[in-house]
């Protein structure tokens, strides 16, 4: 696995950036959803180009854990610089993958600019271990404000 | 050498996304299909380029794009008649200083 260096995830997440009681029908609709706090903070500058460019990049290789976490990422020239959007899912979650039967309870939609291909690999790698952590997944799926799952995610040290 | 600019681009996509792969699903070997992708995109770039594609990437991405007249690889001005020829064609679209490959396509 490619090493890199720790993020702070303070750093990103912000109370503004975190959906609670995500639902959609597909990862379309969810898509929609998370990259609309990235829109608003003026990190996406074109939804539409990165929402393209989400999908492409899920349909090359999936972004899904088997434990119910998907992390999509995309590089865009829609992005001026990176950032990362929260989604808890409400619900049993969101049939995120076709191909598989695992559905989705937490989302995390990082936005890549397409001039720092690589700048995104601490904080995928920040957030993916965290994914992995049980624990802290089932604690952060019951937070009950924006602000308490912001907070809960920026104290993670990894 | 545009096209081959474009299909070492697509190379460094798949390499990137193995990356962003092992992170994502670790201890996992289920990126086994990425691999074959990318040794079959590897076998499809002449041997040169490839070699001159694998020196560069120890030091980040080999393929990089152009903002204004700045390399975006080693932050270094590139001269506006040196991006024109590289835009028309008659030279080679690498950096002068860094050696990365440009991607003039996008700005």
């Amino acid at each position: 696995m490619a090493t890199v260096n720790p993020v702070n995830l303070q750093a990103f997440i912000t109370p503004d950036r975190v959906i609670l009681g995500l639902e959609a029908e597909d990862r379309s609709a969810a898509f929609e959803q998370l990259v609309e706090p990235l829109v608003a903070g003026d990190i996406v500058v074109d939804k539409a180009l990165f929402l393209e460019d989400l999908e492409r990049r899920e349909t090359e290789y999936t972004t899904m854990t088997d434990n119910g976490i998907a992390i999509p990422h995309a590089r865009s020239q829609a992005v001026r610089r990176l950032g990362i959007s929260v989604g808890l899912v409400s619900g049993k979650g969101i049939p995120f993958d076709p191909e598989s039967d695992t559905h989705c309870q937490l989302l995390f939609c990082i936005a890549v600019p397409a001039f720092a291909p690589t700048s995104h690999m601490p904080l995928l790698q920040a957030v993916a271990k965290f994914g992995r952590d049980t624990k802290r997944v089932e604690k952060i799926l019951v937070s009950k404000t924006q602000a308490v799952a912001a907070r809960y995610l920026s104290s993670y040290k990894g | 050498m545009k096209e081959q600019v474009q299909q070492l681009l697509e190379l460094q996509e798949l390499e990137f996304i193995s990356k962003e792969s092992a992170i994502v699903h670790a201890d996992s070997d289920a990126d086994e299909d990425l691999e074959t992708r990318i040794c079959k995109k590897r076998r499809q770039i002449p041997a040169e380029l490839l070699a001159r594609y694998d020196r560069l990437t120890p030091f980040g991405p080999s393929i990089v794009v152009v903002k204004g007249d700045m390399c975006l690889g080693c932050n270094l001005c590139i001269p506006q008649g040196d991006l024109n020829r590289m835009i028309n064609g008659s030279v080679d679209p690498v950096c002068p200083h860094c050696n990365r490959f440009l991607n003039l396509d996008v700005s």
